[in-house]
């Protein structure tokens, strides 16, 4: 089971390296977020748009896209209380994503290394390496 | 087929044949042999717990299944996507996107 963040899932619908990555942890296990994400990729998707990174329709493909993806949306109230233990160390944004990582005993999968160090090293979160590719 | 007085052309009911064929239709039926028992009884107690005999909780779940694209379909689409070089993480500008979300006179001041 795996629990992907907003930067990780945008980096699979950019197809980076880093988001081929994300797809092959996405195509192999049960994956769930909380609704937070919706908000942070509509946005950033939105942003694309605006800022011409992105089509009109790519734009439009990409919120269809959000929409279908195989992804479950958990409610952010039984996050709450575990989000702000961790949001010691991390931003509440941040912290919903790694509450639910950890309350569900998935692996975090996010696109955002800062993000990924601070869960693993200082909450013994499980955080997938997206970057071993580059290293080798 | 009947006509309720005052009633017009275009409301006449139409009593349609007795469904005396109705068993002739295919319905499909779903059977899963070999289900562990806890598996079992938790589904049993989801369904309960929404108030839902087993069969239609179970149609609910295939229903909503079915209401987004099988995942082979999706990823397919995913991969027909453009790749987008942005010369760095998304990341950063999520992080970005969520500072901008409080404007800089909004922000709160140490006193």
């Amino acid at each position: 089971m795996i629990v992907v963040d907003a930067s990780a899932f945008l980096e699979l619908l950019l197809r980076t390296s880093t988001g081929l990555a994300v797809e092959r942890l996405l195509a192999g296990n049960i994956s769930s977020t909380p609704h937070l994400f919706d908000a942070e990729v509509l946005h950033r998707v939105v942003m694309f748009g605006k800022h011409g990174v992105l089509e009109t329709q790519e734009v439009d493909s990409a919120v269809i896209d959000l929409h279908d993806a195989p992804i479950a949306r958990v409610d952010h109230r039984p996050l709450l209380h575990r989000a702000r233990q961790l949001s010691a160390a991390l931003s509440g944004y941040d912290a919903l994503y790694a509450a639910l990582a950890d309350l569900s005993g998935a692996m975090l999968v996010t696109g955002d290394r800062s993000f990924a160090s601070t869960a693993r090293s200082q909450f013994g979160v499980d955080v997938a390496d997206l970057w071993a590719a580059d290293r080798s | 087929m009947l006509r309720r007085e005052n009633q017009s052309e275009s409301q006449t009911l139409r009593v349609l044949p007795a469904p005396s064929g109705c068993y002739r239709h295919p319905v499909a039926n779903l059977q899963i042999k070999g289900l562990p028992d806890d598996v079992h009884d938790e589904l049993r107690r989801r369904a309960r717990i929404e108030g839902l005999t087993v069969r239609a909780y179970v149609q609910r779940l295939i229903e909503a299944d079915q209401a987004l694209p099988a995942r082979a379909d999706w990823f397919a689409r995913v991969r027909g996507r453009r790749p987008v070089d942005l010369g760095g993480a998304v990341a950063d500008l999520v992080i970005a996107d969520r500072a901008e979300r409080t404007p800089r006179s909004r922000r709160p001041r140490r006193s």
